[in-house]
């Protein structure tokens, strides 16, 4: 299943190959201090790929906070997050917004809470390289 | 009175009381923003840091900016471009303590379609 997503102005899209399609999408509202501000939701396929398009870098900033081992990419333009990225020995995971799907039917979305809190920085980069997205393209500077 | 900051720090808001009502819109921009918005008079809310570190964003019919941290992203609130003496604002609650606005009823506004409440 293709789903797309995409800041408000389009600056930054990306498409997600979820494999194998998905009979439910899991939307994990996330406690940290960040997430609660920004009221992020989450998913993430750990067997899909995903290509991430910043057509303006200069219009692209990250944000680290924390053990500073994922940056939350923000629209400079229009302020949406809808990519958090994590490199972990040199591979490249994601977690994406589902606050950013394009045509997304919402009876797919099963929504729930994920709490961190109290994770050492070694089981967190574990969790991530196990369950984020671990085909991670990245391209910028192209329409 | 509640103080709150984005999450840097580098952006302040005050708001004299705390929201009983807030207001969930999925229209493009308030559902990627995540934002749940709690209004008050303009006059009634103090923000600091604002323009300094902030940057907004102005689409449609251009009658308002959303406004947040230039560092950190979030989202502060909206402000109308020309205020008048009983113009609202949109404070994002999100930014304040979770426990503040737990008791908040939250209406679901349909600002992509309908432009009416949907509860």
């Amino acid at each position: 299943m293709l789903i797309n997503g995409r800041c408000h102005c389009g600056n930054i899209s990306f498409k997600l190959d979820w494999t194998p399609a998905p009979s439910e999408i899991p939307a994990r509202a996330c406690n940290c201090s960040f997430c609660v501000k920004h009221g992020g939701v989450w998913t993430s396929c750990p067997t899909g790929s995903l290509e991430v398009r910043v057509r303006e870098p200069a219009h692209a900033s990250r944000y680290e906070f924390g053990t500073k081992t994922a940056f939350f990419h923000v629209c400079a333009r229009c302020g949406v997050v809808p990519v958090v990225t994590s490199e972990i020995g040199g591979h490249l995971y994601a977690v994406v917004s589902v606050n950013a799907f394009e045509g997304v039917d919402a009876s797919l979305l099963r929504r729930g809470s994920a709490s961190f809190d109290g994770e050492g920085q070694d089981d967190r980069l574990a969790r991530r390289a196990r369950n984020w997205i671990a085909d991670v393209t990245m391209v910028e500077g192209v329409p | 009175m509640l103080r709150t900051t984005c999450h840097c720090g580098a952006v302040t808001i005050e708001v004299p009381t705390r929201p009983e009502t807030l207001c969930d819109c999925n229209c493009s921009i308030c559902r990627r923003l995540g934002a749940l918005w709690a209004y008050y008079k303009v006059d009634e809310v103090r923000v600091s840091g604002h323009p300094d570190n902030t940057d907004g964003y102005i689409w449609g019919d251009k009658t308002l900016r959303t406004v947040r941290c230039r560092t950190c992203g979030c989202v502060t609130h909206w402000e109308p471009l020309e205020p008048k003496a009983d113009s609202k604002l949109g404070v994002n609650a999100r930014n304040l303590d979770p426990a503040e606005i737990a008791s908040a009823r939250v209406r679901r506004f349909d600002g992509a379609d309908s432009w009416t409440y949907l509860d």
